[in-house]
């Protein structure tokens, strides 16, 4: 690739314009805002802005757009770990490992990491799509429904090891899950199934209020057992000193980790069918197959947190890949984008590279500053802002209940899916208490739809020999491999300790 | 009665659940049928497991006579944080958003232990006007506004 | 300090309401009126409507509030509207043909029809076309598409049982015994990776989200099914012109009212919606997107949603009703 001089030179004219700076803070401040209160997701934030937009410069406008995009998903791990709130979906993942470190007082180091990780995931993004756009959309479309099938049953296969007890209530909340994930009209035959004559649940129950009562109004009932022992107070909230950044000796660690999960993240982003989701939850899976101690997953293990938060803000530049190049949206977020850049006269395809590469590659290296800007904000007021945690239950309480309702109201304004919320927060709280998998739920219900709806088209597509058709296709093998051996490591690895274990008795 | 085991009473509610919704995917046509059949049957199978396991656990603690582990000990401070969860989401279609909230948010803190007027008012103030201003004003978004309007 | 907040709050919130109550329909409209849209922040019918609206707004003189309602395929908005006060203060997007296949699609049960809504305007009609994968090799046209078709089965994505696509697709083998079978979609995205990416044999989509891949070459529009060409792809001939008639599909939106309003304040809106579109702003975005503007109102509106309508209820055999 030979560089332009005239095109870098104009692109950093644009870039340095005030009016796009201002965006630029703007975007990264109000994403992380927006991404960190419950049920305010990327997606939406973006919807709503997009009439702000209408009378700003294309460049000042899309920076803005995908600013909030990259800074919202980060945004969502912070109230995630420090109190066990997501802000959006694509933080479930990062609930699990960050919360339970947060408890253990390593709530800075875990704001930390997650920001560190969530810049390099984004930057990682951005620089795939500034290089290898095109070749990467051409990749995406290999993908179609038995790849989705498939990544969706990748993702399940870890529901087994979710719940820290019994297997069998895991699994069961993972079914409960697929279960709810069913309900509404039936893609392929417009059936409406579990719907009793309620025209809102002809569209499912939606993933987010149902989130947020599964983890945040059940955390508020499980805080509210201890208000008979003892009043709360600071006291009982753990200390929030220590360090800031991760070990030398875990950053070792992570190495890997986060290089997978980037580059997992990039891939499910190009997917028009998967975003953030999605993602995070499969570079978990893969760190947990990966990491020499499966077991401390979901009890604070920092390479989960790390997958997780690495993936996500890694779908943000992964999506944008098939919007630019296709116009195909690679995610929720990016859908909504496509509005914008059309409003604003940018056409996506071949064109948008070479007519309006000054604009486009503008955008692509504001939301690289972005992602920057992002890392800088985000560290700067850890310190500030990890006193969330030790802020006293009893004013902590009442905030979250309030914003988890406006949250859950807000996404389709809708207060059905605020009766969602309250119920699914009796049954988290009632699922947590007897060892079932709220995480589990979330993730089937993530996948569930995705899996029978990629099987279903599959059956379709494949025109009788399903067999034939799965076997025949590249990328449904490799995925195929990847299952198996997601199943089979942890038998292999018992059976590698148990030999371990009779070596070192027979010498 | 103590000496029930918690998962015995867990895998028979999961196994009633699991059959009536089973009796409805039956009258589903065949073709979106399949999947929740599927689902509820595996369920089932879990259900049973669970509920098996629960009776052999209530069976050896009674013969070992000892008294089950408690799971619900305090079960006063989660029923009554739900019971106003429930009074506050039926009151914001009567009273609107904000006042609801407020109620809710003052008794929230009443009950949690917050003393001070003055940290109740400013957490009141500090929180409408925020949703207020972000949810309102910048997103446009009309919140509930109940029946008095 | 709490009560006198509360009672000042419903106080400043209720007073203007109770002034507006009593005025009569002379002045309408005198507050801001609110439109709901039944699919979500950011769709087409979002972003159309949000272009539309500044313009409106001038000619009304008060604001068209956006209140998204998505769900059940455009049904809880539409039944939020139906339930709604028939004063002239709350609007509402109608889409075709989903609105229409939602009430008469037995399996729902539901007891609406045209009559249950007074009809602005129309704003949008964007027509189906069939479109092909740009290197596909057994058939280059239409003739040789439906030649292939009448022997051998092909997969056709499309966004959704009992939509428009889903319906085109069924009058296709109604008229011309293709063996078309349905791949359906969550959404335009999907579909337009599934036929992209070769996943499926053809594609029944509509001008708006395909004219742009059309023109850089991403894929291959062979027919469109309205009864002319489209000025977005001028290229591309009608199903008709090549000797295919009879399959004409399109989805349409437009703005209408809770049944019983006003006579005079029906006209208002009538006059605002249709200045409104004319605006040449409006109508330069809506062309950079490939949305065709088809204003159309009063009986012309409603004898287009009674084709659809009949249209439908011919094929009530094929959907199974």
């Amino acid at each position: 690739m030979t560089i332009d001089t005239a095109l870098l030179l104009s692109v950093f004219a644009q870039l340095a314009s005030p009016d796009v700076l201002l965006m630029l803070c703007v975007g990264v401040l109000g994403g992380i805002f927006l991404g960190a209160l419950p049920g305010l997701s990327a997606t939406m934030g973006i919807a709503l802005l997009i009439p702000v937009t209408f009378g700003m410069q294309p460049v000042a406008a899309l920076v803005l757009l995908s600013a909030i995009y990259a800074a919202a998903v980060y945004g969502g791990s912070i109230t995630a770990i420090l109190i066990h709130t997501p802000g959006t979906p694509a933080s479930a993942a990062t609930a699990m490992d960050g919360y339970q470190m947060t408890l253990r007082g390593q709530g800075l180091k875990a704001l930390g990491t997650s920001t560190l990780c969530s810049v390099i995931g984004g930057m990682v993004s951005v620089v795939a799509l500034l290089l290898l756009a095109p070749p990467l959309a051409q990749i995406s479309l290999r993908f179609s429904a038995p790849e989705y099938f498939l990544i969706a049953v990748f993702g399940l296969t870890i529901i087994g090891s979710l719940s820290s007890g019994a297997m069998a209530k895991g699994l069961s909340a993972g079914l409960l899950g697929l279960l709810i994930s069913l309900v509404g009209v039936d893609v392929m035959t417009a059936y409406p199934r579990f719907t009793f004559g309620v025209a809102e649940l002809e569209n499912g129950i939606s993933l987010i209020p149902a989130m947020i009562g599964l983890f945040s109004i059940s955390q508020v009932m499980i805080q509210a057992e201890k208000l008979h022992n003892a009043k709360l107070h600071s006291s009982d909230v753990p200390k929030l000193e220590g360090s800031l950044f991760p070990s030398r000796a875990e950053w070792r660690k992570l190495r890997g980790t986060i290089s997978r999960s980037s580059i997992i993240g990039v891939l499910v982003g190009c997917l028009p069918g998967a975003g953030g989701d999605v993602a995070s939850w499969v570079a978990y899976n893969e760190a947990k197959r990966n990491a020499k101690n499966p077991d401390d997953f979901g009890k604070g293990e920092i390479e989960g947190l790390a997958a997780a938060e690495t993936s996500n803000n890694a779908v943000t530049g992964g999506a944008m890949i098939p919007l630019l190049t296709l116009g195909i949206p690679g995610s929720a977020a990016t859908a909504v984008m496509l509005g914008g850049l059309y409003i604003h006269g940018l056409q996506p395809g071949h064109e948008l590279f070479t007519v309006n590469a000054h604009i486009v590659y503008a955008i692509i290296v504001g939301l690289l500053l972005a992602n920057m800007l992002m890392g800088i904000v985000g560290l700067a007021l850890a310190k500030q802002v990890v006193k969330v945690a030790s802020v006293p239950f009893a004013i902590l309480a009442p905030i979250i209940v309030v914003l988890s309702v406006v949250g859950s109201y807000t996404i389709n304004n809708s207060m059905f899916d605020v009766y969602v919320m309250t119920a699914f927060g009796l049954l988290g709280y009632l699922m947590r208490k007897t060892g079932f998998s709220t995480a589990a739920i979330v993730l089937a219900m993530i996948l569930g739809a995705m899996a029978e709806l990629g099987f279903r088209q599959s059956l379709v597509m494949s025109k009788g020999n399903l067999l034939g058709y799965y076997f025949d296709r590249p990328f449904s093998l490799l995925i195929m491999g990847l299952i198996l051996l997601a199943l089979l490591s942890p038998l292999l690895l018992r059976w590698k300790r148990k030999r371990a274990l009779r070596v070192l008795q027979s010498s | 009665m103590k000496a029930i085991h918690l998962d015995l009473v867990i895998g028979a509610i999961m196994l009633m659940f699991s059959a009536v919704f089973y009796s409805l995917s039956v009258q589903m046509p065949s073709d979106p049928a399949v999947f929740p059949k599927l689902i509820l049957a595996t369920l089932m199978a879990f259900s049973a497991y669970i509920l098996v396991n629960g009776i052999s656990k209530t069976w050896t603690a009674k013969k070992q006579g000892v008294a089950q582990e408690r799971v619900f000990k305090q079960v006063r401070g989660p029923i009554v944080t739900f019971v106003a969860l429930c009074v506050y989401v039926i009151l914001i279609d009567v009273l609107g958003f904000f006042v609801s909230s407020t109620l809710a948010a003052v008794f929230f803190m009443r009950y949690f232990g917050v003393s001070s007027y003055l940290q109740m008012l400013l957490v009141l103030i500090i929180m409408n006007s925020f949703i207020y201003m972000l949810f309102v004003w910048q997103l446009r978004i009309s919140l509930p506004t109940g029946l008095l309007l | 300090m709490k009560i006198i907040k509360t009672v000042g709050m419903l106080a400043c919130i209720s007073l203007p309401l109770m002034l507006t109550a009593s005025v009569s329909a002379d002045n309408y409209p005198d507050r801001p009126i609110s439109t709901i849209i039944a699919f979500g922040a950011g769709g087409n019918t979002d972003v159309g409507a949000r272009i539309l609206f500044p313009a409106v707004e001038r000619e009304l003189g008060v604001p068209l509030n956006i209140i998204n309602r998505p769900g059940g395929g455009g049904w809880v908005g539409w039944t939020q509207l139906l339930n709604a006060s028939n004063n002239g203060y709350t609007l509402g997007y109608i889409n075709t043909p989903n609105l229409i296949t939602g009430y008469m699609d037995p399996q729902y049960r539901r007891n609406v029809n045209l009559d249950d809504f007074d009809l602005i305007a129309n704003h949008v009609t964007d027509y189906g076309v069939i479109s092909i994968n740009k290197n596909e090799t057994r058939y280059s046209n239409i003739d040789e598409l439906v030649a292939y078709a009448q022997s051998n089965t092909l997969t056709a994505s499309t966004t959704g049982a009992n939509g428009d696509d889903h319906i085109a697709m069924l009058k296709m083998n109604h008229h011309y015994d293709t063996r078309f079978v349905p791949v359906h979609t969550t959404g335009t995205a999907e579909q337009r990776a599934a036929i992209q990416g070769g996943h499926v044999d053809v594609n029944f989509s509509n001008v708006g989200d395909t004219n742009m891949a059309h023109r850089s070459g991403d894929l291959k529009i062979i027919a469109i099914m309205a009864p002319e060409r489209s000025e977005f792809i001028p290229d591309v001939p009608t199903l008709d012109e090549l000797g295919y008639p009879g399959v004409i599909s399109w989805s349409a939106r437009g703005i209408a009212a809770p049944k019983g309003i006003d006579p005079d304040s029906l006209a208002r809106l009538e006059a605002a919606f249709i200045a409104g579109m004319q605006d040449p702003e409006h109508l330069a975005k809506m062309a950079e997107m490939g949305l065709k503007v088809d204003i159309r109102t009063g009986e012309d509106y409603r004898a287009m949603l009674e084709e659809e309508e009949q249209g439908v209820r011919s094929l009530s055999d094929l959907l199974g009703w």
